[in-house]
């Protein structure tokens, strides 16, 4: 469904993906990790169009988007939640969620808007009562469940997730990851940077693990997790925290 | 005691000038409230309006020089945001601003050409009808003469002003638009083209702009320097009403007619233009933020 060949992307003369291949298929959750810096939201950022690749190729569905504006990969069934979550801070949870739906359309729209939102609802009740509070006022969990929602009503078919937990307290996690996992019972396809590596093994079914702009490791995410050189890594004693 | 009898046929006078001013602020605070930037040749749409307007007037039915000078202020607002846009990607706003500056002296340039310098007389909306300068109808109010072509600006800055806030804040479009200011990032992930927004919001203030010009030019007559001083006193009427605030911009803009008219008819008229400079820098040292602006704008 996703799928990226030899990819190269650069900031000027820095270069931060230094050709990573990978693919993600129909309704599979894949989870990519790795250290901070290793260049996980660059390759996301390239797969959603805000970056272009220097070069190799990104395809969605079998053709090339690479380059194609971030703006139009959205009807196209690709939506990201971006690291810092991005939200229309000075409008409205209802207003958020609406211009999620911007894309779909208009026929569309008027049938299926209020149907969406009840789901997002359904997901995440706070943000029910929330909605006509300005988004900039939410706590940093409720803004991260926004930041899903106003994505989730794209009706995305692929979903990019970037560090969805980080920040945020164990039992909020715990909700977050909750509603992914959800997800794949919806048949969405999801590819998922986390940094709480753990937490992520359990969701996903196969994973990459990303170090300085290049991917180290694959498999699936059973094998990962009993992986000692990841156990040493990622899943030592401070993450046992984050998700008891 | 002779001046206070004028007072308020002052008040008409200003008003009517306030309106133009809170248009010209509605405008700035459209593309302020979609790109960030502050366009310089707001009063030139005005000018583009009154004039087009009053040249077609005198061939053609208002049905077709009123239309046509909408339609003419979107065009060139649309080509406008083509040279904002064109660098936009790398730009920083000050460069669009000064960009906009430069398009406002070359507006009035060609102008100029077309239409030379001298002021044309526009007929009322609703004048008495008759041969050749067609008069409009007045009434006297409170010792005020009214015109009716006055009534006309308040009724469509009211039009404006109701569809604007009606618009940003129910309709889709609006609030995309109001997204893109907030956050262009955000907005491009939710599948916004900015880029679209932008030319949007160009073609509004525009075709608004326009709008006021033609109407406002029965009042004060047509001419191709009209858009520098309206330009300037919607931009502190923008500024005093707390930039990107509708409402702010409406009724400074109003108040600011009324001052500077009051000032002008009953202490120095030689300096009615500059009051709204003083009162800006005035305001710009006690309270940044502007008269009715939200104290900390956080992004
Ligand atoms: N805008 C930028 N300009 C220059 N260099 C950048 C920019 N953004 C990221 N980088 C560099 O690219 C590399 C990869 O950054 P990236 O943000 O993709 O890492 P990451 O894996 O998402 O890290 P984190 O877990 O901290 O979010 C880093 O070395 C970073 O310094
Ligand atoms: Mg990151």
């Amino acid at each position: 469904m996703l799928r990226l060949e030899s990819v190269v992307t650069c900031y000027g003369k820095i270069v931060a993906l230094r050709g990573i291949s990978l693919h993600v298929d129909r309704g599979e959750i894949v989870a990519l990790v790795g250290p901070n810096g290793a260049g996980k939201t660059t390759a996301l950022n390239t797969i959603s169009g805000v970056l272009g690749p220097r070069s190799g190729r990104v395809f969605l569905d079998g053709a090339e988007i690479s380059g194609a504006a971030a703006e139009s990969l959205v009807p196209r069934g690709l939506v990201q939640v971006p690291e810092g979550r991005q939200l229309f801070s000075t409008m409205s949870v209802r207003e958020n969620l609406i211009l999620g739906s911007y894309r779909r359309s208009r026929a569309e729209k008027k049938r299926d808007t209020a149907e969406d939102m009840g789901r997002v609802f359904a997901m995440f009740p706070v943000l029910k009562e929330r909605q006509p509070q300005l988004a900039g006022t939410l706590s940093g969990g409720e803004q991260q469940m926004l930041a899903i929602g106003r994505a989730l009503m794209a009706r995305p078919r692929v979903l990019l997730l970037d560090e969805p937990s980080m920040g945020l307290a164990p039992l909020v996690v715990r909700d977050i990851f909750r509603a992914i996992g959800e997800l794949r019972k919806d048949g969405t396809t999801v590819l998922l940077v986390e940094q709480n590596v753990k937490a992520a093994l359990r969701i996903a079914k196969r994973a990459y693990v990303m170090e300085t702009g290049r991917i180290v490791m694959e498999g699936s995410a059973d094998e990962l997790a009993r992986n000692p050189e990841i156990q040493r890594a990622y899943l030592g004693q401070g993450y046992r925290q984050i998700m008891e | 005691m002779d001046q206070l009898s004028q007072i308020p046929q002052l008040i008409v006078t200003g008003m009517t000038a306030g309106c133009i001013y809170a248009i010209v602020a509605v405008g700035f605070t459209i593309i302020y409230n979609t790109t960030g930037v502050i366009n310089f040749a707001q009063g030139e749409f005005v000018m583009i309006g009154a004039m087009v307007a009053a040249v077609l007037m005198a061939k053609f039915s208002f049905l077709v020089a009123f239309p046509a000078a909408v339609l003419a202020g979107c065009l060139v607002g649309a080509v406008l945001a083509g040279f904002v846009l064109i660098p936009l990607k790398r730009a920083a706003v000050l460069t669009l601003i000064i960009i906009t500056i430069g398009a406002s002296i070359a507006m009035q340039g060609i102008a100029q050409f077309l239409w030379g310098e001298t002021a044309i007389p526009v007929p009322p909306f609703t004048g008495i009808p008759g041969e050749g300068f067609v008069e409009d109808r007045s009434f006297h109010l409170l010792g005020a003469v009214i015109r009716a072509q006055e009534l006309w600006v308040v009724a469509v800055t009211a039009l404006i002003v109701i569809g604007m806030t009606l618009f940003f804040r129910y309709t889709l479009i609006g609030q995309a638009m109001r997204a893109c200011e907030t956050n262009p990032a955000g907005a491009r992930l939710v599948g916004i083209s900015v880029r679209r927004m932008v030319v949007l919001s160009f073609v509004m203030a525009a075709g608004l702009g326009a709008l006021a010009g033609l109407t406002v030019s029965p009042v004060f007559y047509a001419r191709v320097n009209m858009g520098t001083a309206l330009g300037l006193k919607g931009f502190c009427a923008a500024v005093l009403g707390g930039l990107g605030n509708f409402s702010g911009g409406i009724i400074a803009g109003i108040v600011l007619g009324i001052v500077e008219s009051l000032t002008g008819g009953l202490l120095w008229s030689d300096y009615k233009d500059a009051v709204a400079f003083v009162i800006l820098l005035a305001i710009l040292l006690i309270r940044p933020e502007g008269l009715l602006g939200r104290k900390a704008d956080q992004k």
